[in-house]
């Protein structure tokens, strides 16, 4: 990724002015591979499962899997129809958590110093670090050019945030009361740039004037990390302001990086706070304070070379370079292919961002190439596949904590919740972290692979739902939505019951069972329902077929 | 008579693969991460820089030496002194490596994987998983960064509040806000084997790549899991409520054989941490409650038999590091903002005692070092993180090449 990063970095001259977008081509060009794909598709119904919990979180129908194994062409315009899900919008941000990593639990402000109760902790932090993920995912659900993400006058809130910083709603509510705002402290158009979250994620000390927020934004925006450059690097140690930023106009090891990295840091001074604990100053932009860079930093804005006249000049900005489009489709490559891209991706990369361009920068129309392309649909290796392959392809992908519990609500009705906390997607009494997911700051990266925790999340997680259904669907008569029409009198052997595992089974794992699983299951529960009655084995048994790796990975 | 859930887990169809996982019989060395979270203030102990005017030194510290180690000392830090009056022979301080940033998060990866990229794994994993692979919990995490990649499997994952016991136990779902009760152990056992008998089918089933190395290590996590069970009896993995417990849990791993490495954070005094923008004093008094733990972890790794040498002592190196240092000077509110250049410690087994490497020069700049001397000298070179990183592998008995090919491991600071 680094150098593929350095070489999408280097393509424009070095410190020039930000280069204006290519044209883009007249027609979308296919996407294709650099040297032939060494991998297999998934069959339809495999697919429809993995892009259900990509798209959605949840897994297909019965229904939905019946379409497509009469007709497996009809996948794709089922699949192109998740995009338009409600569902979708709330997968996005999860999505876009794994990159912007905004969705911490510790900001430089707490519950109480908000003024607010105990309980809405978990609240509080979930939507400060929401904020800035949801006006990206909404402009793309709402398939508008993906640049607004970085360029719109709004951002999203929900009630709480309104009744924490200066914003008002400029349209009802909606899902999960998340609705397009407006900020009134005075601060420009920036969207995502110009959210109080991702600067309480990403903030800046007194002596560090905004210079690791600015390269946040580079890693984050653009995918070029300036602590990845190759510099000969000799540390200077000045500590006086004046001094410092002499060396820095003046030693080459510096100037490398910091001719512009400060005029980008001196574009963020709206977001300067001279207490960095006080809530009057993280709540509210300072507009009197956006050209403070220019006596703390001794630069005036810049872009990359390109002066500023303000900070609202940022967005559009950041929105011309051609990096960030780049950077959007490597984000959402690697976020979906659950995997980092490399040189060998080059090539595709390369077509995915054609397609996004041609498209009108329209996401919707960059994840519909990414879902269409081999590296999404991989389910296996290709006969005398390399090894570099076998160790490269994501033939098969773990489900991160969000999508097990969206799958299994939507599954069994049962979300694990604790003392108000949604006990996967929390650290603080939860097992997000334990589960595979990450934090956002001191675990970055989700699990690629099961481990010990996980196995261990997912057996209590298996229990608790598995306990749930049965105890609402087959013994408290609750409508139907795991189990179809068994009845705890039915035994192995019963058509009811014989059809009920048949029926779990495909709803599970999208694939027929093979011909002694089910044997196997009926003994199972046969065992289990003479230790402990008819209504433990249904538990015991589905708690097991969700604790399979069939059942969390897609 | 009701079996104990060990006994009856011992009993498990899953408990025939147990033997491939579990103790190993020694080897290898054991390593304790003590991470002071929030950046350390270099002066407080590591940078005896008095009387240079652009330093602020505290007011009533001054320079001491423990055998060749030249540190901060001061009347309100007794057990800093007390600790390395006691062991500085095994202790080498390594000073002035430079972070390359002052962004917390930034800085945490930085001087933990030696990158700021994410694609890799910090060193407790890597050499978790190169060194205790065969063990049932490679990495013990008890609270902290930790930063995987390809070694994730390695890494088990305690939780800030101690989350795990209570998922090896049940007692996650019970105390839910719809209790759940557990099956009979017996019944967990047919599951167990159930579950056991699919995932070999799958595994079976799938052809190379990763589909069939999910399953392998979903197989492996099942049996870890009724392992980890039954060492429950053992080590109550939720037991560290503070930074000393903490440490003594994991010195209790270690004694059990069961982990190559464990991490712990300590979130400074009174878990006020150590990110002092404001009262700088309270660094002192964090040095003082860090140093404390250490000397009694110190103590209890003397006095507990090794698995092969005579005491854990002998088998186990202590690393302190914080991911970042302190700005020299006081700012308005009496702390001090974010500074590259900082220190680490290594302390115990396989460590050239009684020494401090590096230095810092009269601004809080890192000095050169030679790492084969350990000498400041111009013609050294500055210590990063990676420097810290490879001289970790090679105490562990990694070749450090093979994990970090451009860096060289600071010889001077192995015995």
């Amino acid at each position: 990724m680094i150098a593929l990063a350095l070489a999408l970095a280097c393509a424009g001259p070095e410190g020039g002015p930000a280069a204006v977008a290519p044209p883009p081509p007249a027609a979308p060009a296919p996407v294709r591979q650099a040297r032939p794909f060494e991998g297999l598709p998934l069959e339809a119904p495999a697919l429809l499962r993995r892009a259900s919990l990509d798209l959605r979180g949840v897994l297909p129908t019965l229904d939905e899997l019946a379409a497509v194994e009469a007709d497996p062409a009809s996948v794709d315009p089922l699949i192109a129809s998740f995009l338009d899900d409600p569902r979708y919008e709330e997968r996005l941000v999860d999505l876009f958590a794994e990159r912007f990593l905004t969705r911490g639990e510790e900001f430089n402000l707490r519950w109480w110093e908000m003024g607010l109760e105990a309980e809405q902790d978990y609240a509080f932090r979930r939507a400060v670090g929401e904020e800035p993920l949801r006006v990206m995912a909404r402009v793309a659900i709402e398939d508008r050019p993906y640049t607004d993400a970085v360029t719109t006058e709004l951002t999203m809130s929900n009630p709480l945030l309104r009744g924490l910083w200066p914003i008002e709603a400029v349209e009802a509510d909606g899902g999960g009361g998340w609705a397009w705002s407006r900020y009134t402290d005075g601060r420009p158009a920036g969207g995502a740039l110009m959210t109080n979250g991702l600067w309480w994620r990403y903030y800046t000390t007194p002596n560090n004037f905004n210079r690791s927020r600015a390269s946040a934004l580079s890693r984050l925006f653009l995918c070029e990390d300036f602590l990845t450059r190759p510099i000969a690097f000799e540390a200077v140690a000045l500590l006086d302001r004046e001094s410092l930023n002499e060396a820095i106009r003046t030693i080459p090891a510096c100037v490398g990086c910091h001719s512009t990295l400060d005029p980008l840091a001196a574009a963020l001074f709206g977001f300067w706070w001279f207490d960095i604990y006080a809530p009057a100053e993280l709540n509210v932009y300072h507009p009197e304070r956006e050209h403070l860079g220019a006596y703390y930093l001794e630069a005036d804005m810049a872009w990359f070379g390109a002066p500023m006249a303000g900070p609202a000049d940022l967005g559009p900005m950041v929105a011309a370079d051609p990096r960030f489009t780049a950077c959007a489709v490597e984000g959402m490559a690697t976020a979906l292919w659950r995997r980092d891209p490399d040189l060998d991706d080059f090539a595709t990369l390369q077509a995915l961002r054609a397609r996004f361009e041609g498209g009108g920068l329209r996401h919707k129309e960059l994840v519909r190439a990414i879902l269409g392309g081999d590296d999404y649909r991989v389910g296996a290796l290709a006969p005398g596949a390399s090894e570099a392959a076998a160790a490269r392809l994501t033939t098969a992908r773990l489900l991160s904590p969000e999508q097990l519990a969206w799958a299994i609500e939507d599954l069994t009705g049962f979300r694990w919740q604790t003392e108000g906390y949604d006990q996967l997607t929390n650290d603080v009494l939860g097992y997000r972290v334990l589960a595979g997911g990450m934090d956002g700051q001191t675990v970055t990266r989700a699990e690629r692979d099961p481990t010990l925790t996980q196995a261990l999340v997912v057996k209590r997680l298996a229990q608790g739902a598995a306990a749930f259904a049965v105890a609402e669907e087959l013994e408290g008569g609750a409508p139907r939505r795991l189990f179809g029409e068994v009845q705890l009198d039915d035994r192995p052997g019963d058509a009811a019951f014989d059809a009920e595992l048949r029926r779990l089974h495909r709803r599970l794992y999208a694939r027929d069972h093979d011909p002694d699983e089910l044997d196997e299951a009926a003994a199972h529960w046969e065992a289990a329902a003479a230790a402990a009655g008819p209504a433990a084995a249904w538990a015991s048994l589905v708690s097991v077929w969700l604790r399979d790796p069939a059942f969390w990975t897609r | 008579m009701r079996l104990s859930r060990r006994a009856l887990l011992a009993s498990a169809p899953g408990a025939l693969l147990l033997p491939q996982i579990g103790r190993a019989g020694g080897g290898a060395r054991r390593f304790l991460f003590v991470f002071a979270e929030g950046g350390w203030d270099q002066t407080f102990l590591f940078a005896p820089l008095f009387g240079e005017p652009l330093i602020d030194m505290e007011a009533d510290a001054e320079p001491a030496m423990a055998l060749d180690i030249p540190y901060v000392a001061s009347p309100g830090r007794p057990k800093v002194s007390a600790f390395l009056e006691r062991y500085g022979d095994r202790t080498c301080f390594l000073n002035g490596f430079e972070a390359r940033s002052v962004a917390h998060d930034v800085c945490l990866r930085l001087v933990l994987t030696g990158t700021s990229l994410p694609a890799a794994d910090d060193w407790p994993s890597t050499i978790g998983a190169l060194t205790g692979a065969e063990l049932l919990l490679p990495v013990v995490h008890l609270s902290g960064p930790g930063y995987t990649h390809a070694h994730g499997s390695a890494v088990v994952r305690v939780g800030a509040a101690g989350q795990l016991p209570e998922l090896i136990s049940g007692e996650a779902l019970m105390r839910s806000s719809r209790p759940v009760a557990l099956p009979p152990l017996e019944l967990e056992a047919l599951e167990d084997a159930l579950l056991t008998s699919r995932i070999e089918r799958a595994a079976a089933r799938a052809g190379a790549g990763r589909a069939q190395v999910m399953a392998g290590r979903a197989l492996d996590a099942v049996d870890r899991m009724a392992l980890l069970q039954a060492a429950s009896d053992e080590i109550d993995l939720g037991s560290a409520r503070n930074l000393r417990d903490g440490m003594a849990l994991l010195v209790d791993a270690f004694a059990a054989d069961l982990a190559r490495c464990g991490v712990v954070r300590h979130r400074g005094w009174q878990n006020l941490g150590w990110d002092s923008h404001a009262d700088i004093a309270v660094q002192g008094r964090s040095f003082e409650e860090l140093f404390e733990a250490v000397h009694a972890t110190m103590d209890r790794l003397s006095a507990t038999p090794g698995v092969e040498a005579p005491t854990l002592a002998d088998e186990t190196t202590i690393v302190l590091m914080s991911e970042m240092g302190r700005y020299p000077q006081l700012n308005a509110r009496g702390g001090k903002e974010h500074w590259t250049f900082t220190s680490c410690a290594l302390i115990g087994a396989g460590v050239a005692g009684g020494r401090a490497i590096g230095g810092y020069d009269a601004a809080c700049a890192g000095q050169k070092v030679d790492l084969g001397s350990g000498d400041v000298t111009d013609h050294g070179v500055s210590l990063t993180p990676n420097h810290i990183g490879a001289t970790l592998l090679a105490l562990a008995g990694v070749d450090p090449a093979d994990v970090l090919p451009d860096a060289e491991p600071v010889h001077a600071a192995l015995a």
